[in-house]
């Protein structure tokens, strides 16, 4: 049972609301959720469940979540076009995997999926595309499939973009969501891919638990797991804080002071930072992987 | 090149007929059986190198079927061949695959008694025997008959391969073989060559899967220490 501290001192109702997160994973060994997250990260949370501190104040953009799908699934629960909050089953290499999606539009066929988030996170989600939501809803579209025997035609994310203003809105380019809703189509993949990918991500995980059992080591985050920035060689002028210019390699930075006219620049390296695992895994204290990498390996 | 020598029939017969199966023995229905894991692990322990082949079932005119398969032991293969039955041992006419799987199962054990192993199960039993009790209660058989609710619970706890005692059976099987890996490689491909089945101990077993996970780690423990010397 993870601990729930309250550094600052946030309202008691605050704090009761933080506490009662009624998120289940049903009657399974693992979710959606789990089955996206990395082998080493979920391993770590299994076995230091009773270790995990978590503050209140970094739980509220999770309560703010929380209560978008609560009011949602009130809002369509019994309505005859959509099928609200479905938890679907399968088994899966001696795993009961599950998942459950917000919602079905009986008519279009279309999964949809809620999620409380920033407008930057839409933009980029816009351009680029957001390979966490597109694997977690095909992994629905899958179970979705084998629960119901019905095929989607197509998938979707609907997002409350939580920090959307009119001023950013006039501001910005045409990128930026045009309102505090946004909804973005997901690529749905073959039956096949879908089911390839499950099967994977099952396999990694049986694996990584095995090998802890036997060697008490973990396979490491990759650095799109750990939202790991890039290392960065930063050109410096004396007396001033700010660097001139910040490059890839070594090589750019001498390269770029080799050409330039000023005098007494340095080069200093900035090691680029593994974001999530610094500010957004809460299992980062136990993690011999991080620790290694800030330097603080016991 | 070595030619170990193949047991005979003779052999294994005076091998696996004294073993005591006694203590594995399970009943339901007020019949004792042994189950299929039990009399595997069994036969297992006295001859590794066994395999087992199911063959096509066999389906007759009145929509009953018979399901076969044969165990090879070295230069030596018994077969034996079941008609799928219900509880009350009367055939069912067009059966589902569960309840084939299910008399599968059964066969299998007959199989491996045909080779000595549990066979006084067997003794007394006329299955066989012409019978004017079972040919009239084929002929009294409706051609679909709407199976009852007593006959769904039993052959809901028939059809879960993965009881209680298998998960005992597992754990003790598996122990003995963990115990007897050489290097950690050993155990890190015996682990993934089972991960389905560990993994199904875990949902339905925890403290089973407790008990595995720490032979698992002592024997881990012990090769990494006699690594070290």
């Amino acid at each position: 049972m993870v601990k729930l501290t309250n550094t600052k001192n946030l309202p008691q109702e605050i704090v009761r609301s933080v506490q009662s997160d009624s998120y289940t994973r049903g009657k399974s060994t693992i979710s959606a959720t789990g089955l996206l997250q990395s082998p080493q990260q979920r391993v770590l949370a299994k076995e230091y469940d009773d270790k995990i501190v978590l503050d209140v104040s970094d739980q509220i953009w999770k309560l703010l979540g929380t209560a978008c799908h609560y009011v949602m699934e009130k809002a369509n629960e019994g309505q005859a076009d959509i099928i609200a909050e479905e938890r679907m089953y399968a088994q899966i290499n001696g795993w009961t995997v599950s998942g459950q999606f917000d919602s079905m539009s009986i008519k279009d066929k279309t999964l949809k999926d809620l999620k409380v988030t920033s407008a930057w996170t839409v933009m980029r989600a816009m351009s680029e595309g957001k390979i966490e939501w597109e694997q977690q809803l095909n992994i629905y579209a899958w179970l979705f499939r084998q629960n119901r025997n019905e095929e989607l035609e197509k998938l979707e994310i609907i997002t409350v973009n939580r920090d959307w203003s009119l001023r950013q809105k006039q501001n910005s380019g045409a990128d930026y969501p045009d309102s505090n809703i946004s909804v973005i189509p997901i690529k749905m993949w073959t039956e096949q891919e879908q089911k390839d990918f499950i099967y994977e991500r099952v396999n990694l995980h049986q694996e990584a638990e095995g090998e802890y059992l036997i060697s008490g080591t973990l396979p490491p985050c990759s650095d799109v797991e750990r939202w790991k920035q890039p290392d960065a060689y930063r050109v410096m002028k004396p007396r001033r804080v700010r660097a001139l210019r910040v490059l890839a390699t070594d090589q750019e930075a001498k390269d770029y002071i080799n050409k330039s006219a000023e005098k007494g620049l340095t080069i200093e390296f900035a090691k680029g930072e593994s974001r999530k695992c610094k500010d957004y895994c809460d299992v980062s204290d136990f993690c011999n992987q991080y620790k290694m990498e800030i330097g603080n390996d016991q | 090149m070595t030619n170990k020598k193949q047991p005979t029939y003779a052999e294994i017969w005076d091998t696996l007929s004294k073993v005591d199966v006694s203590e594995y023995v399970e009943e339901k229905m007020n019949l004792s059986y042994l189950s299929w894991s039990r009399a595997w692990w069994l036969l297992m322990e006295h001859y590794p190198e066994a395999t087992y082949e199911y063959h096509e079932g066999k389906k007759f005119d009145d929509g009953t079927v018979e399901v076969s398969v044969t165990i090879t032991i070295g230069e030596t293969s018994r077969m034996a061949t079941l008609p799928v039955m219900d509880y009350k041992n009367k055939a069912i006419i067009s059966p589902d695959a569960r309840q084939i799987n299910d008399n599968k199962q059964r066969c299998f054990v007959k199989a491996i008694a045909m080779f000595g192993l549990g066979i006084d199960l067997y003794r007394g039993m006329s299955d066989d025997l012409p019978d004017e009790e079972k040919d009239k209660a084929s002929a009294d058989k409706p051609k679909q008959e709407e199976p009852t609710a007593e006959v769904i619970e039993l052959e809901v706890n028939e059809t879960d391969e993965y009881t209680e005692a298998w998960a005992d059976v597992f754990v003790e099987g598996q122990s003995k073989i963990i115990e007897a890996m050489k290097t950690i490689d050993d155990l890190r491909g015996f682990y993934k060559a089972n991960m389905e089945k560990i993994a199904i101990l875990g949902e339905r077993f925890h403290e089973k899967r407790e008990e595995l996970d720490a032979i698992f780690k002592t024997r881990s423990q012990e090769l990494e220490d006699k690594k070290h010397g």
